[in-house]
């Protein structure tokens, strides 16, 4: 006799496959990236900086690099310490960002000019290290900023999204 | 004489930069040095080119001129140009017009213009005020101002683009035609003289509501020198879509 559709061992094998729903269902929703706002973590572990730089002139190496420390507030508020390396036209910039948490670091080549009593700097930095919560971090920021000729106070925004 | 309007900066700087027009029989000089001459130090730059021509003849004026600055110098703590001028204040009210904060460099040139087979020749006053920036790139605004005999005022911005993959500049600058009248030959700058420095600048600031004057820091003389100096190029684009160059190297006395 053919098991019916109500035979026990057919209902044994709907709950199985049903069973293996949930199972799947619980496996996809587990991987299912979350909805996030900026300042949160997502499941694919990127951070979405928005951060504003005030900085005041520590050193200077000769006449062309600036040694300058201050602090970032905004996404991760830190202490931060920003090396610029000065030619005509541009500025290589180096920067640590320490948080009580970690620290990120990263370099870049940006535009540089002048306009009277302000220079500006303007381009893209990469993420090239990081420790702590950020040992793994990566990824581009832009900043653009000014500093202030003659006392060479450093004001900047940095926007972009850094990988954890 | 009236100034005509300056020509458009992309196209003019391109003609630098790509096709070479054919070398003039015209030649330039170029003498360029540093006061001080010391590793780090706040400098006046003292350039100056002369055309030559063959026979003493009137050269071609000219259109462009760009000058090519040196690896090491750079903008970095250098305070010249504190304020900015704008063109239009400077043809409106003349150096008068612009703080003197806004003063970089001073010199002179010298105008030659053909009548009939006589040459004319102007002695003109030499101004460079920072200008406002274009394109993200720091502006050199030059004032030239003739009197006698010739009366005529030339405004051109010179331009600091990247060169050298970023590491040098050269500055670009488009040069108007001077017109005389209708018919006549345009007058020419033959020589041009100027210094880029805190030389002989004064600016001023308040403190505690009184003026203080002061000098401005300018660009630094690299911390070290190449063996053939510091190099300066200077490229010389005329009317008549000829070139020429000529090489400076500033030596080093240290």
């Amino acid at each position: 006799m053919r098991p019916s559709r109500f035979h026990p061992n057919h209902v044994t094998h709907r709950l199985s496959a049903v069973s293996v729903a949930f199972v799947t269902a619980g496996m996809l929703a587990g991987l299912a990236p979350m909805t996030v706002s900026a300042g949160e973590a997502t499941a694919a572990r990127s951070l979405a900086v928005r951060e504003s730089i005030s900085a005041t002139l520590r050193s200077h190496r000769g006449t062309r690099i600036l040694n300058e420390q201050g602090h970032g507030s905004g996404t991760i508020p830190c202490s931060i310490v920003i090396s610029l390396t000065i030619n005509y036209t541009q500025a290589t910039i180096t920067f640590t960002c320490s948080a009580s948490n970690g620290a990120i670091s990263g370099r870049g080549v940006t535009a540089y000019y002048a306009s009277g009593h302000v220079a500006r700097f303007s381009g893209a930095v990469s993420v090239t290290r990081g420790s702590g919560s950020y040992s793994h971090a990566g990824g581009s920021l832009h900043i653009d900023g000014k500093l202030r000729r003659g006392s060479y106070a450093l004001a900047a925004k940095v926007e972009g999204s850094v990988r954890l | 004489m009236r100034p005509k309007r300056i020509l458009s900066a992309t196209a003019m700087i391109m003609s630098l930069t790509l096709a070479s027009p054919a070398l003039a029989t015209v030649g330039v000089k170029l003498k360029v040095d540093f006061t001080p001459n010391r590793p780090n130090a706040s400098t006046t730059i003292h350039f100056g080119f002369t055309v030559n021509t063959p026979r003493g003849a009137v050269p071609s004026p000219v259109t462009a001129i760009a000058l090519q600055l040196p690896v090491g110098m750079g903008l970095g703590l250098t305070t010249l140009g504190e304020e900015v001028c704008t063109p239009s204040r400077l043809e409106a009210r003349g150096p008068a017009g612009c703080s003197q904060n806004a003063l970089m460099g001073l010199g002179r040139a010298l105008i030659e213009l053909p009548v009939g087979t006589q040459i004319v020749r102007s002695t003109a006053a030499v101004k460079i005020f920072m200008g406002p920036p274009v394109r993200h790139h720091t502006v050199m605004l030059f004032d030239v101002i003739s009197v006698t005999p010739v009366s005529a005022e030339i405004l051109f911005p010179g331009e600091l683009v990247p060169d050298m993959g970023g590491l040098g500049a050269s500055l670009d600058t488009l040069v108007p035609v001077i017109a005389s009248w209708p018919e006549g030959a345009d007058a020419s700058v033959v020589r041009m003289q100027s210094s880029l420095g805190p030389e002989h600048l004064t600016y001023y600031r308040r403190v505690h509501g009184h003026r203080v004057a002061y000098r401005p820091i300018g660009m630094a003389v690299p911390a070290s020198c190449p063996r053939v100096g510091y190099r300066f190029v200077i490229k010389l684009v005329f009317a008549d879509e000829t070139s020429a160059q000529a090489v400076s190297d500033v030596p080093c006395r240290h």
